[in-house]
């Protein structure tokens, strides 16, 4: 069987990535290939503003820990905020490698930070988010310096997750939150499988911190519908995001399995469970095959994540934002 | 006795033109009824109350591209199926709990059907020309309107008022509505049909079955394409059925498809320009096969071995 070159002498694509590449798992080769190929579409940036290959791609192994509770969900499912603050402890001391939670905070959060909480409208559970919160106020982070956000919706302090009726504005299509306010960032997103990107995660969540787009990407900043969203993660890879973000908590409670972000009861799914990371991608792989494997369990047989979610494997590959390859991450799994 | 005659005559011919004024009066208000076009806020105006259940006063409405404020990240599917505008109206108990109605109105009737094929799987039940429920999820579509009730939590006094609230609309959706007439080329009537989808664009097709980053089978919002699960001797095959508004796109497509999907198998002359189809195997030993049949192409994945992907390529094109 002979295989044909997948660029032609300018490093553009000769042929399209098909169903057969993921298959035959050459897909994210040739998704590495196509480094050179511009497809940002930013324009004349500031380039702390423009996405960019991370030089320094990750050599070590990405940590993820997962932590699931049976008691976390009532039968209303609705979450148990203490059971939250000890998942959420747990999560953080192993990650850090830490017995006590403030050092643990202390190696991610320095008190004299202003700490931007990405979360995702209508998605993250406010339990996990207030416990964060609770968390970033002990090791001595200011109430006043904590922004709790999600697109042009914002609230400040502890009171601000509840009420987030602020609006900061954008600086060069990137929200002000991120470009002058703060000076760390958390993202916690509720990951489920997704219609057009495959699934949410951690990675996808930044889109909401950016505005310029179009579902037709026609005159936009950024780029990123086309192709299954894979460049979506293009987001994350703009520097004054990637070098912010210094942990990644995602909302694994009650994940969706099919046809999100449309709620569709029938595949919501009580997991229990909550990931942490320094690592996005690491963090999404993760997720993606809890989801895969609990779509195979609901079938009875293989049913595919559609479309496949390219943009996790493009966020390791071209712009090396993390590992998406299982023998690159530690997985460490509690149950409390 | 001739004056009881004309006065007899004289009442009756009364009777005749007060009968005939009635009657046209009551044409002319069904007449109106049906030619003054229906405004879609209308059906969310209730008629009846229901015990227990309040209208928040909440309302919102999106129009074309401000879909994508009420559901980011999915208003796409939407504008795949000719969205013109939708209403979002809440309604809630004295429990405190939440009915969520969603009424989209489309472009036409079968790209309401459209939408409602992506997912079927639930308790059939009479609203609307077609409804499913499962899990305190309505979804119904009638005429040019698709429909989503939702509750957060589901149980009997919820369900009954989902219902209730859904057969209120599908009443007042006067008309029934068409389904896309491609349905009519798909063995439907065989048990071994499953999971029927109706679409247009690459983006729904690679929500069904993943083929490929760029559109190779040049789907648009002029092609009408269906895709099924088609099960024979324990295999589960993929189907998808095209119908492009000319033959030269079939033809295009189906050469296009060929050279792009068995890019490394040594393709002749005669299988991009014969009529008699390629079937060819691929990945883990499985086969795909394509045929082209005037202004269709058939696809067919998944199969185990050639005389089965041969075979339901026969049952497709028969049926056009």
């Amino acid at each position: 069987m002979k295989e044909r070159n997948h660029l032609d002498a300018h490093g553009k694509f000769i042929r399209p990535i098909t169903r057969r590449d993921f298959l035959k798992g050459t897909a994210f080769t040739i998704a590495g290939l196509s480094l050179g190929v511009d497809i940002f579409g930013c324009g004349n940036r500031p380039p702390e503003y423009t996405p960019s290959i991370r030089e320094n791609a990750l050599a070590n192994k990405s940590t993820v820990v997962l932590i699931r509770s049976d008691e976390v969900l009532d039968e209303s499912h609705v979450p148990n905020q203490s059971v939250i603050d000890n998942m959420v402890n747990r999560a953080v001391t192993s990650l850090a490698g830490e017995k006590d939670p403030v050092a643990a905070w202390k190696s991610f959060i320095r008190p004299s930070d202003t700490v931007g909480v990405k979360i995702s409208e209508n998605a993250t559970h406010l339990e996990i988010v207030k416990t964060v919160v609770r968390n970033l106020q002990s090791i001595g982070v200011a109430d006043q310096r904590i922004v709790v956000w999600d697109r042009k919706y914002a609230g400040v302090g502890y009171a601000g997750i509840e009420d987030r009726s602020q609006s900061f504005g954008y600086r060069n299509n990137i929200s002000k939150i991120i470009t002058d306010h703060c000076t760390a960032l958390i993202t916690i997103p509720r990951t489920k499988v997704h219609w057009l990107a495959g699934i949410t995660g951690g990675v996808k969540s930044w889109l909401g911190s950016v505005t310029g787009i179009n579902t037709k990407d026609r005159d936009v900043t950024f780029v990123i519908h086309g192709d299954s969203c894979a460049e979506v993660c293009s987001i994350n890879a703009i520097p004054v995001i990637r070098d912010k973000c210094r942990l990644v908590v995602v909302d694994a409670l009650r994940p969706l399995f099919h046809g999100g972000p449309q709620i569709d009861p029938k595949f919501l799914w009580d997991y229990r469970g909550l990931l942490m990371s320094t690592d996005p991608v690491a963090v999404d792989t993760v997720c993606l095959n809890i989801l895969q494997e609990k779509r195979n369990e609901f079938k009875g047989r293989e049913w595919f994540i559609n479309p496949p979610a390219k943009h996790i494997f493009v966020a390791d590959k071209k712009y090396g934002l993390g590992n998406s390859d299982l023998d690159k991450i530690e997985l460490q799994e509690y149950t409390i | 006795m001739q004056n009881r005659l004309k006065v007899w005559s004289k009442r009756n011919t009364f009777l005749f033109f007060l009968i005939l004024c009635i009657i046209s009066i009551a044409c002319i208000i069904g007449i109106k009824k049906i030619l003054t076009p229906m405004r879609t806020i209308d059906l969310l105006t209730c008629n009846k109350s229901l015990e227990k259940w309040t209208d928040t006063d909440h309302l919102e409405h999106y129009v074309g591209n401000e879909l994508v404020e009420y559901i980011n990240g999915g208003a796409e599917l939407y504008f795949a199926y000719g969205f013109k505008q939708a209403y979002v109206k809440e309604y809630r108990n004295d429990s405190g709990r939440n009915i969520i109605v969603e009424v989209y109105e489309m472009d036409k009737s079968e790209n309401a059907y459209g939408v409602y094929s992506f997912d079927t799987d639930g308790e059939h039940l009479d609203i609307g020309f077609e409804a499913t429920y499962a899990y305190g999820l309505l979804k119904f579509w009638k005429d040019r309107f698709f429909v989503r009730i939702i509750s957060e939590s589901e149980d009997e006094t919820t369900r009954n008022a989902i219902l209730f609230y859904g057969k209120q609309i599908a009443d007042k959706i006067h008309k029934r509505g068409v389904k896309p007439g491609i349905l009519s080329y798909v063995p439907t009537g065989r048990p071994s049909v499953k999971d029927l989808r109706y679409f247009h664009t690459n983006a729904c097709l690679s929500n069904f079955y993943y083929l490929s980053d760029d559109n190779i089978l040049g789907l648009n919002k002029d092609t009408e394409a269906v895709t099924y699960e088609y099960m024979v001797d324990n295999q589960l095959l993929r189907v998808v059925l095209i119908q492009y508004s000319l033959s030269e796109y079939a033809k295009k497509f189906y050469q296009t498809f060929i050279k792009s999907y068995f890019f490394d198998k040594s393709i002749q002359d005669s299988d991009l320009h014969g009529t008699a189809g390629y079937i060819e195997r691929v990945e883990e030993g499985k086969y795909t096969g394509i045929r082209i049949s005037a202004r269709f192409l058939i696809i067919v994945f998944e199969a185990e071995n050639r005389e089965s992907c041969e075979d339901v390529l026969n049952l497709q094109a028969i049926q056009l």
